[in-house]
């Protein structure tokens, strides 16, 4: 349990969050390598069920941005 | 360069549209949908032009970084100009340069010869992969315009981090000592130093100006030590220092000391209402609101106080808003204007001195000044001018004809925003739309002809390409490509490491490396591959969706596949960038994402939008000035019109308007619309009609109108149209206090100007008339700035003032509403001797009839001094509220209101003239109040709208959409109450789930794509094309393990 390193689903939305992260990277900020971002058209979209299976699938947190 | 063409009437009908801010995109977007071909020319390197400098917008608080030049389509909730601006995907109408100067300009309506002087940019966009190795390495340090002079740039740079061309861009001015160390490191050699300026010729039919303004410089105005005193700012300033994307990233910080401010001032009007600009800047007190609330958010027990003479908060929701500033967020406004500030050189405060309301002088210290600087004529716009034949005003602002707003004086050129008279964003984005629809009036017969149907992201009209093949049924063969990026990516991932990782999973049938995808021989090579090796799915794993995916989505069409078969990997900016220093564990997470990726292209099915053929005609609500203005343009560009008008005879309000202040016959204009309308062969007038239902959508709807038969009986008509504009106005309120009709002396302005119009010989007799401005109508609920009031005051006060110079005038006031040149005729008033009196919303006046005498009593806050005033004529100047029934329109045509009880459009400032519900535009007082030159050009902007969709033929709708299965559907109306657009509704006669009656219904053309509906829908009924749940949980699916390529869906097609 030394360097427990949280895998993050970040649910996105394509017109403001994912743009935000595509500007961390033009900006080179460093963030840590177990965020998987998922894209989606807005936030809207988002469905509980989305939520509950990215847990079920490994994940320790999930982030939704937009 | 492309090839001009002369239409069949042997006019060219190319638009050059000078000036690439968001006046010269809007238009340049509603021409291009239009079918005709635009030239956008731009001085900067980039587009977007001032407002793209603007953190927030008054009074949304939106970011303009994404709303004014982003690739947010009508989709999005938030929208911006038009989706036509993608980088990448530029609308194929459009040729759009940069760094260009119009140098030469002859010729006449329909035949102008241009001569462009175009300057290197020194990188070539269409190489430029943006990874800033130029900006890295170059030595120069100079400062950045785009943050006002308040850090530094290199000579290597990007205008702004999400500029249009999306490059950078190398600036050889007296800084760059042409080292040449950009062009050694720029890994796809785009850096050309040596390039020269070259000139080119082209032919336009029209031209529209759009050139924005020039910001009052305050250093040579040396009381207020701008540039002396570090502390003393522009309003400019501050919204950079205020912006996420400022030089503090956002925290407002003294530029002396870095300390946050305790007390910040704003001072109003500097170069604006002065000897020198006798005009009103229109935009820098809402601009001082905002940026005191936004002090107040970001700085804790700061203190604003605003100087003010009249806080100018004219528009819809902006008394609301000044209100907000003043009782939620405690910012302090104080009538005064403040010509002088001291620094205090050990603590670097600023002292000003001012009367506070008891009239004595206050002396108070402020940690920063805000300097509220004004708008000037754009630099070069007099020589331009000059070369263009157009007559400028004695600002040195474009000259228009009130009747004409958006002509100059040269035929064939048209003016929008800024340059016209200093405006904010939603005026300009309406001047802009007014431009384009005048120039698709002139050349309507080239309407549609470079046809560019809504095909977002695929503008490119490929009817003509290769035939899409139908891919059902095939099992999936994808081929993954994996883009180096130069080195950008594969200086960091281990590509072949990834590939080799990708090789096995399910479908992939090909992998391979590319060096740089998006370049020609990348792109090519990716069709070659799609055709030779039978491909049915692409992913292709390189940079931002944002950025390629359209780019990458057209390759993959005119390889003959459904565009929606692609995925894309962001393994640049949400990998090699910012896991650099883990080399490693960015190549593990790489090819991670690409197995995402793989199992979400398994489980993508072709989309293909449904193409409608839209009746092409329209029906315009309201027969006055604007509605008729609407008509006519329509009409003039080849569509059939009904005009709708519910009372006995067009005219509206412009009937009662007898003189206007700048000295025009309103009448005169009436007249001749009114012939016109009447005589146009393609306008169906319908007076006494009313509009009693409405159904279908963009393109194609249905409409049931009430309308009298010669017999006077009423018949139901029903009519077929595409687009709908809304134009039913507004009106004087009736007004509930001051006395009005007890006394026969108390009148309103409009019942005055009757007066003054038709017995003037009555104005001999009179010795005292009071005006009292702000009055709340009966029908009002709050009070709200009409914004046309003041001007009308001071143009009956001039009148009676020039016909009997005797006469007394008072006008009680709360502030003084005559923004832009209208300056010009409160100074009038006040040399001819008319008298103001400021009165507090605390202790209005009071009017009393005392033996048949009116006694107004009125206290003067800024004197504290009680007046009595004994007028023998009291006008009341009453606030404008919606036209009668404009609820029940708004219910029948499913319109939302605004908190003023006018109709509510999509976007207060980008899109003033749209509504959300696509196919419906608005315009005239039924927006809100405005004055005659303004409902002309917002009538225009309507109508021009309303032409980019009768001009589609066909017109596409659907993609991305989100379709109800019927079978699940229970009718519980929670997507008709979540959709952000009110889109879903319920079909009464339709069977849902169990066959219960009733399942909702989502118009395809109308449906945004968001997916609200489909996150919220308790039975899931709902589904969004493209991003169905189990295409959506791929992406989560198996990240951190192995087993979703075992468990994925079987590599076959669904």
């Amino acid at each position: 349990m030394s360097e427990f390193k949280p895998g993050i689903v970040a649910f996105c939305c394509h017109h403001c969050a994912y743009g935000a992260a595509d500007l961390a990277g033009a900006m080179r900020l460093a963030y840590p390598d177990s965020i998987r971002v998922v894209r989606l058209p807005c936030t809207g979209k988002l469905d509980v069920a989305h939520v509950l299976s990215a847990f079920e699938h490994g994940a320790d947190g999930v982030m939704v941005a937009g | 360069m492309a090839q001009d063409r002369k239409s069949t009437n042997g006019k060219h009908d190319s638009v050059l549209v000078i000036g690439g801010g968001v006046a010269g995109m809007r238009a340049a977007a509603d021409l291009a949908e239009s079918g005709l071909k635009v030239y956008l020319v731009e001085s900067a390197p980039g587009l977007g032009g001032r407002v793209s400098q603007l953190g927030f917008m008054f009074p949304t608080h939106d970011c303009v970084l994404c709303r004014g030049s982003s690739d947010h389509g009508y989709g999005c909730t938030r929208p911006s100009i038009s989706p036509a601006f993608q980088d990448h995907n530029l609308h194929p109408n459009i040729e759009l340069m940069t760094l260009t100067e119009v140098v030469g300009f002859e010729g006449q309506l329909g035949n102008f010869t241009v001569t462009l002087q175009r300057n290197p940019r020194h990188v070539d966009p269409a190489r430029c992969i943006n990874c800033r190795l130029c900006a890295v390495v170059c030595p120069v340090s100079m400062p950045s315009e785009f943050q006002m002079g308040m850090s530094n740039r290199k000579a290597a740079y990007k205008t702004s981090p999400r500029a249009i061309p999306d490059a950078y861009v190398i600036e050889k001015g007296p800084w760059c000592e042409g080292c040449s160390k950009c062009a050694s490191i720029c890994p796809t050699q785009a850096i050309d130093l040596e390039s020269e300026p070259e000139t080119v010729t082209i032919t336009v039919g029209a031209a529209i100006l759009a050139l924005g303004y020039k910001l009052f410089d305050p250093t040579p105005l040396e009381e207020f030590g701008h540039g002396r005193y570090p502390n003393v700012l522009t309003s400019m300033q501050f919204e950079r220092l205020a912006s996420r994307s400022g030089p503090t990233e956002g925290i407002v910080a003294r530029l002396s000391d870095g300390k946050m401010p305790e007390r910040i001032a704003w001072l109003q009007c500097i170069g604006s209402r002065d000897q020198e600009h006798p005009y009103c800047s229109s935009v820098c007190c809402m601009i001082a609101t905002k940026q005191a609330m936004l002090a107040k958010q970001r700085l804790e027990n700061v203190d604003c106080k605003v100087f003010v003479m009249d806080e100018r908060a004219f528009n819809k929701e902006y008394t609301k808003y000044y209100n907000k500033a003043m009782d939620t967020h405690g910012v302090d406004y104080t009538r005064c204007r403040i010509s002088a500030l001291r620094e205090d050189p050990k603590t670097k405060e600023l002292i000003l001195r001012y009367p506070d309301k008891e009239g004595n002088t206050v002396t108070e210290r402020f940690e920063m000044v805000v300097l509220a600087v004004g708008m000037q004529p754009p630099d070069r716009s007099a020589g331009l001018a000059k070369m263009m034949g157009i007559e400028l005003n004695e600002h040195g602002f474009c000259e228009t004809d009130k009747f004409q707003p958006l002509q100059t004086s040269q035929p064939g050129v048209y003016v929008a925003g800024a340059f016209q008279s200093p405006k904010e964003i939603a005026e300009t984005v309406l001047d802009a739309a007014g431009a384009a629809g005048e120039v698709m009036r002139v050349f309507h017969d080239s309407l549609g002809e470079r046809p560019a149907p809504r095909q977002y992201p695929f503008l490119q009209h490929y009817d003509t390409d290769v035939a899409e093949r139908d891919v059902s049924g095939e099992p999936v063969r994808t081929g993954v490509f994996v883009c180096g990026c130069g080195p950008m990516v594969s200086q960091t991932l281990d590509l072949d490491h990834v590939i080799d990782k990708t090789k096995d999973l399910p479908g992939v049938v090909f992998t391979d490396k590319i060096d740089l995808a998006c370049f020609d021989e990348g792109l090519d090579f990716i069709g070659d591959i799609i055709r030779l090796k039978k491909l049915n799915r692409i992913v292709v794993a390189a940079c931002s969706p944002r950025t390629h995916e359209a780019l990458f989505q057209k390759t993959v069409r005119n390889a003959g596949l459904n565009p929606y078969l692609f995925e894309m990997v962001n393994l640049r900016e949400h990998c090699a960038w910012v896991h650099d220093m883990e080399p490693e564990k960015s190549t593990a997470k790489a090819a991670e994402l690409v197995r995402m990726a793989v199992h979400r292209v398994l489980r993508l099915e072709a989309i293909n939008r449904i193409a409608i053929q839209p009746h092409r005609s329209a029906l315009v609500i309201g027969g006055g000035v604007a509605g008729m203005t609407a008509a006519l343009t329509i009409a003039d560009s080849g569509y059939d019109v009904t005009l709708l008008e519910k009372s006995e005879v067009l005219g509206g309000n412009l009937r009662h308007i007898y003189y206007l202040v700048e000295g025009l016959n309103p009448q005169r204009l009436l007249r001749d619309l009114i012939n016109r309308v009447r005589g146009h062969h393609r306008i169906d007038v319908l007076t006494n009609s009313e509009i009693n239902g409405v159904s279908g959508s963009i393109g194609r709807f249905l409409s049931i109108i009430e309308s009298p038969t010669p017999e006077g009986q009423t018949e139901t008509i029903e009519v077929e149209h595409g687009v709908i504009v809304v134009a039913t106005g507004g009106r004087e309120g009736t007004p509930a206090a001051y006395r009005h009709g007890e006394h026969e002396s108390v009148v309103t302005q409009l019942e005055m100007e009757d007066w003054l119009a038709h017995q003037p010989e009555k104005l001999r007799n009179l010795k005292n008339v009071v005006m009292i401005q702000c009055v709340q109508p009966a029908e009002a609920s709050h009070f709200y700035c009409s914004r046309t009031c003041c001007t009308n005051t001071m143009k009956n006060a001039i009148r009676i003032k020039m016909m009997n110079p005797d006469c007394q005038v008072t006008v009680l006031y709360k502030d003084i509403i005559t923004y832009g040149f209208r300056e010009q005729y409160y100074t009038e008033a006040r040399r001819n001797g008319v008298v103001f009196v400021r009165y507090s919303d605390e202790d209005p006046p009071v009017v009393d009839i005392v033996e048949g005498q009116l006694m107004v009593e009125v206290n003067d806050p800024s004197l504290d001094r009680r007046y009595l005033l004994t007028p023998d004529l009291l006008a009341l100047s009453m606030s404008i509220i919606p036209a009668d029934d404009t609820s029940k329109l708004a219910k029948i045509l499913k319109l939302p209101e605004s908190t003023e009880g006018f109709f509510l459009e999509a976007d207060l400032k980008m899109r003033p003239m749209d509504f959300v519900n696509e196919g419906l535009f608005l315009c005239g007082m039924a927006h809100y109040p405005r004055f005659l030159e303004e409902a002309i050009s917002s009538a225009q902007a309507a109508a021009g709208r309303a032409l980019t969709v009768l001009n589609m033929d066909p017109f596409y709708v659907g993609g991305v959409i989100a379709d109800v299965d019927a079978d699940k559907c229970v009718g519980c109306l929670t997507c008709v109450r979540t959709c952000p657009f009110k889109i879903p509704r319920l079909l009464y006669d339709r069977a849902g789930v169990g066959a219960i009656g009733g399942h909702a219904w989502i118009d395809p053309a109308l449906c945004q794509g968001c997916g609200t509906c489909t996150g919220e829908c308790p039975a899931s009924a709902i589904q969004l094309a493209h991003y169905r749940d189990d295409q959506i949980m791929t992406g989560a699916l198996g990240v951190w393990g192995e087993e979703a390529d075992s468990g994925g869906a079987d590599a076959t097609n669904r």
